[in-house]
Parts: C-alpha cells; sequence; structure tokens
C-alpha cells in the first residue's frame, strides 16, 4: 500500500464516517449502541483492503454503505447467533425522543412492517441515506433498472398500505348497507 | 406514481427518521486511521500464518545462526556492518506466473518467516559462471526531501502541482482519486509512484501489438532520460518488457557493474497510453569495504542457514512444516537494499541463487534468496529469536 493509497483511505474516512456512522445507528436493532463505533471502525478497515476497488464519483458513497451493510449484516448475525446460545434477547438501548415521535405515526410504520424486508431496506436508503436508484444499484449489487424498478414497486406498495383505497358504496354488497334509505351507518 | 405521492413517501419516511432530531457524533478520522492501521498490522501477521500453512506463493525472510554474538572482527579496520536485524539471508519467492512489474516490491526485504522446510539442490557447474568474488562494497543510500522530490515528478509527468498533501513523510501531489504524484520514504529510501485517471486508460481493452510493444520501449527510454535528476554512480540496465494485458517497461539501478533491487518501470495501457510508472529517487555514497564472501562459501552459508516461522518466533504452537525442494539454477552478483534503520538504507552485495521451488513434484514457485555476500565476521548480527523449521 502506497501513499497514493493511505491517502485516500483518509479521504474516505473524512467524506464518509458520518454516512456510515448514521446508516448503522438506524440500524442497529438488537445490538448495543455501543457497538457503532466498532462496525464503523470494521467498515473502513474493510474499504482499507479494498481501497484500490472503491469507485470514485456518484458511486463511491453508495460502495461504501454497501460495505458498511455488510459490516452490519455480519454483526447482525454474529448477535444472533449469540442471542440464540444465551437464550435470551438483549434490551435495545436505541430509544431516542425522536424515535417516539416517529413511532407516533402508526400507519406509516405498520405500511413499513408491512412491506417485505429488501422492499423496506429500497426505501429506507433512498429516504433516509438518500441513495438514488443508480447507487442503490451499487449497494445492493443489481442493475440500475432493476434497482429503479424496485424502488418504484416499494413506493407504491407502501403507499397502498399507507392509504387503502377509499371504498366506493356502490361497490358494497346489500349485507353491507344499512336498511331504509340505503345510508351506510 | 405522481410527485405528490412521492413526497408524502418521502415526508412520511424521513419523519421515522430515529435520528431525526437527535444529535450527531462521529468517530474523529484520526481515530478511525489509526483503527484500521492497527487492523492492518495484524492481519498482515496473520496472513504469514497463512502463508505458512499453504505453502510458499509469497515472500519471507530468514534469519542465519551464525557468527552468534561473537564479538566482530573486521579485516579492514572498519566497523562490523550492521543490517538493522538479524536477517542475514534474504528470500523472494514468487508465483510462477509473471510478477508484477508496478509495485517495486521485488527487493523488498521481508523479515516475516519462511514459508516451509527448505531442501537444496544444484547442479553441480551452476555456480562457476558466478565471478569471483573481489572486495565488498557497501554503499549508503540517502534521498531528497519528499516534497522536493515530488514537485519534481510531478512536473515531469505533467501532473498538476495542486492540491498537495502531505502525509507526515508521505506526499501526493495532484488528487489522489485523479492523477497524481506520490512519494513514500520506506527506511530512508524515497519510491515514487505515478497514477494516470481518468479511469479509461485503466480500463482500456484489447491486445498490445509488437508494435506498440516497441513504442513504448521508446518512450519508457524517453521519460526515463527526462526523469533524470542526477543519480550519480548509478546507472540503468538495457529495458526488460512484460507483456501482458499491460506492457511493463523496467529499468534496473546498476551499481558497480550489477544490477540492484532498485529501478524504474513504467506500465502502458493497450493503446499505448502512460497507466502508471514507479521508481526510487536515491544517491548512493559509499561507506565501507569488507571483506567478501566468494558464491560457493555463500551457498554454504544458504545451506547451513536455519529457517525459521513466524509461529514459532512468537511462541506459538508450530504445524508441520511443508517441505519444498529448491532446484538452484542460478548464482548472480547484485545489490540489495537493506534498512538499517528507519531513517536509514544501504546497499549491500549479496549473492542470488535462485531456482524453482517444488512441492510434491510441482513447481509452485520461483524463489530467490540473497545471501550476504559479507563474511560472517564483518556482521553484526544478533541472537536469532525463533525456533528452527523441521
Amino acid at each position: 500500500m502506497g501513499p497514493a493509497d493511505s491517502a485516500r483511505l483518509r479521504a474516505l474516512v473524512e467524506a464518509h464516517t458520518g454516512v456510515v456512522t448514521d446508516y448503522l445507528r438506524r440500524r442497529l436493532q438488537f445490538l448495543p449502541a455501543a457497538d457503532v463505533d466498532d462496525l464503523v471502525s470494521e467498515t473502513f478497515i474493510v474499504l482499507w483492503r479494498r481501497v484500490r476497488d472503491v469507485p470514485t464519483g456518484d458511486a463511491e458513497r453508495p460502495w461504501v454503505i454497501g460495505v458498511a451493510r455488510n459490516v452490519l449484516h455480519n454483526a447482525h448475525r454474529s448477535a444472533y447467533r449469540r442471542r440464540h446460545h444465551e437464550g435470551r434477547v438483549r434490551p435495545s438501548t436505541a430509544s431516542s425522543s425522536a424515535e417516539d415521535e416517529a413511532l407516533s405515526d402508526v400507519a406509516a410504520r405498520e405500511a413499513l412492517d408491512g412491506l417485505t424486508a429488501p422492499e423496506r431496506e429500497l426505501l429506507l436508503l433512498h429516504y433516509w441515506e438518500g441513495i438514488d436508484a443508480a447507487g442503490l444499484a451499487v449497494v445492493l449489487g443489481v442493475t440500475p433498472n432493476a434497482a429503479g424498478t424496485r424502488l418504484s414497486r416499494a413506493k407504491a406498495r407502501f403507499l397502498e398500505r399507507l392509504e387503502p383505497p377509499e371504498l366506493d358504496g356502490t361497490e358494497l354488497g346489500a349485507a353491507d348497507m344499512g336498511e331504509g334509505d340505503g345510508r351506510y351507518e | 406514481m405522481d410527485g405528490t405521492s412521492d413526497r408524502e413517501v418521502g415526508d412520511r419516511l424521513r419523519a421515522m427518521d430515529p435520528l431525526r432530531g437527535t444529535a450527531r457524533h462521529y468517530l474523529d478520522a484520526e481515530v478511525v486511521v489509526a483503527a484500521v492501521a492497527a487492523s492492518h498490522h495484524s492481519r498482515r501477521r496473520r496472513s504469514h500464518r497463512l502463508v505458512l500453512a499453504a505453502v510458499p506463493v509469497l515472500v519471507a525472510a530468514v534469519v542465519l545462526p551464525l557468527a552468534l554474538g561473537r564479538p566482530p572482527a573486521t579485516g579492514h579496520g572498519a566497523a562490523a556492518l550492521g543490517l538493522g536485524g538479524d536477517v542475514r539471508v534474504v528470500v523472494h519467492a514468487s508465483s510462477t506466473s509473471a510478477p508484477s512489474a508496478i509495485d517495486g516490491s521485488e527487493g523488498q526485504t521481508y523479515y516475516a518467516n519462511v514459508p516451509a522446510a527448505l531442501v537444496f539442490s544444484t547442479a553441480s557447474s551452476f555456480i562457476e559462471g558466478a565471478k569471483a568474488a573481489g572486495p565488498a562494497r557497501v554503499f549508503t543510500v540517502t534521498s531528497p526531501p519528499g516534497p522536493d522530490a515530488a514537485r519534481q515528478l510531478a512536473a515531469s509527468f505533467g501532473v498538476p502541482r495542486r492540491p498537495v498533501s502531505v502525509y507526515g513523510p508521505d506526499v501526493v501531489v495532484g488528487p489522489v482519486t485523479g492523477t497524481h504524484l506520490a512519494v513514500a520514504s520506506h527506511g530512508g529510501v524515497l519510491r515514487w509512484t505515478y497514477v494516470a485517471r481518468p479511469d479509461h486508460t485503466l480500463t482500456a481493452t484489447g491486445t498490445p501489438t509488437s508494435g506498440t510493444l516497441s513504442q513504448s520501449v521508446n518512450r519508457a527510454r524517453a521519460m526515463l532520460s527526462r526523469l533524470d535528476n542526477g543519480y550519480g554512480m548509478l546507472t540503468f540496465s538495457p529495458p526488460s518488457a512484460v507483456l501482458g494485458r499491460t506492457i511493463s517497461v523496467s529499468f534496473s539501478m546498476v551499481l558497480d557493474g550489477e544490477p540492484t533491487d532498485l529501478g524504474t518501470t513504467f506500465v502502458f495501457g493497450p493503446d499505448g497510453v502512460l497507466e502508471r510508472a514507479s521508481g526510487a529517487v536515491i544517491r548512493v555514497r559509499g561507506s565501507g569495504t569488507y571483506a567478501a564472501l566468494s558464491p560457493s562459501a555463500a551457498l554454504s552459508v544458504l545451506r547451513s542457514t536455519s529457517f525459521c516461522t513466524l509461529e514459532a518466533r512468537r511462541g506459538h504452537r508450530r504445524s508441520r512444516p511443508e517441505v519444498v525442494h529448491v532446484d538452484l539454477e542460478h548464482a548472480s552478483a547484485r545489490f540489495t537494499t537493506f534498512a538499517a534503520s528507519r531513517h536509514r538504507s544501504v546497499l549491500v552485495p549479496v549473492w542470488r541463487f535462485a531456482g524453482p521451488a517444488l512441492v510434491k513434484g510441482s513447481t509452485v514457485s520461483q524463489f530467490a534468496f540473497d545471501v550476504v555476500s559479507l563474511r560472517p565476521d564483518e556482521l553484526r548480527i544478533e541472537h536469532p529469536r525463533c525456533t528452527p523449521v523441521g
């Protein structure tokens, strides 16, 4: 590794530590919050090993997030195995007033929970990390067209669940209608 | 999906962001870089163990149990030469595929481990071509200040003068993600690397033609002469070219008529565009003359060398070493760089013995052993700190 690689690593650290930290903090789930710093370091260790593979330009940030994603998945798998082995669930320490506020949007939470995991991930990468379809393709290792299609589908599914179609009275059967003047009660 | 719906999805999801409204605090960049560096070093140690277990593909180095702790007695009144450690024999190994010519690592000195128990065989006459040993001259290597050299080299390659990034002794001229010129100091030897971007030069496809090859060699010669900023007693060998997806043209630095492990390499893409280049900016001055070792005596040193493993050195339990037969086919005199300290290197005369290494009858790599061609009593060698292999 030459000085250019070292300089590149430093540039990556300076540019993306915040992005990586935020990404990980948002998705800690049952991992302790104190693990974030270790996971951030682990992410950059991986980036260091592959520093010559990291693309430049628009693809750089999605690529970095893709690495953080893999690091987080590994951590979750390890934690799951440990948790399973220990037979107990570690309490989450990630609650905050903002989270409480977020949870107050019960409809949106339920809509999100109703999506598949890949759909949820796409939406949150897009709206929380601000990654566009081309970047999602880099993170997820799919073609930009596939990423765009999946993102659109996930948005549509989220909206469907968020706003169930308004019911038109004419479509309801008689048994659903009140007697007499036909008004629904 | 219309814009209103899209905005609504965004608003609702961003409102659910668990970090919304919370204070953000991030690790300091220095902390992250330090963590990476620490991991990098421990990973290198781990990789040595893997090499040991998996048999020889890469490198190692070795120790010599000769002249242990014996008070040095030099035949020329000069102080015994210390080489910055207990290394007397340097092992180079490469896979059977063509080695990468660009990274300048060919001559690196490795203080790691030997990957296996080595058994040597030689043809009876293989050493006859090696010229007789004369007095062994040792040279001290010096380099100009990194920023000065970097600026001068950058100008030669037409790299923009800014930005200039300084990382301790290392300097990068130009954007690190774009075309740049970098210099780094290792043991006082200033090595430089030029990388050309945009990336189209790195992704060009096709196969170089013989015409491109001769053009590349000519261009490399011209560039080398343009880079010449006064190497003093150092000269350059005729070019050697490796033709693959790219064309690597290398020139070895020559000292006292013998090749050294330093040199300059230019790598051209299939379209003839210069993709990368590397080299070293050094000056040398004589630092002493010592009693030399003949090639046959050096071969005896090699045969009597007790190779040791990193595990043994670190007190770990050793696995059974792989036995590797090395068929020595060539002997030649040359100079190899030794880092005598963090900031000082010396060019020391060595006898290089080289040949293929075989495991269970199959050639797995090419080995070269550089045996310092100074008489043992001319060298200040520490006690070996490891257990021999096998």
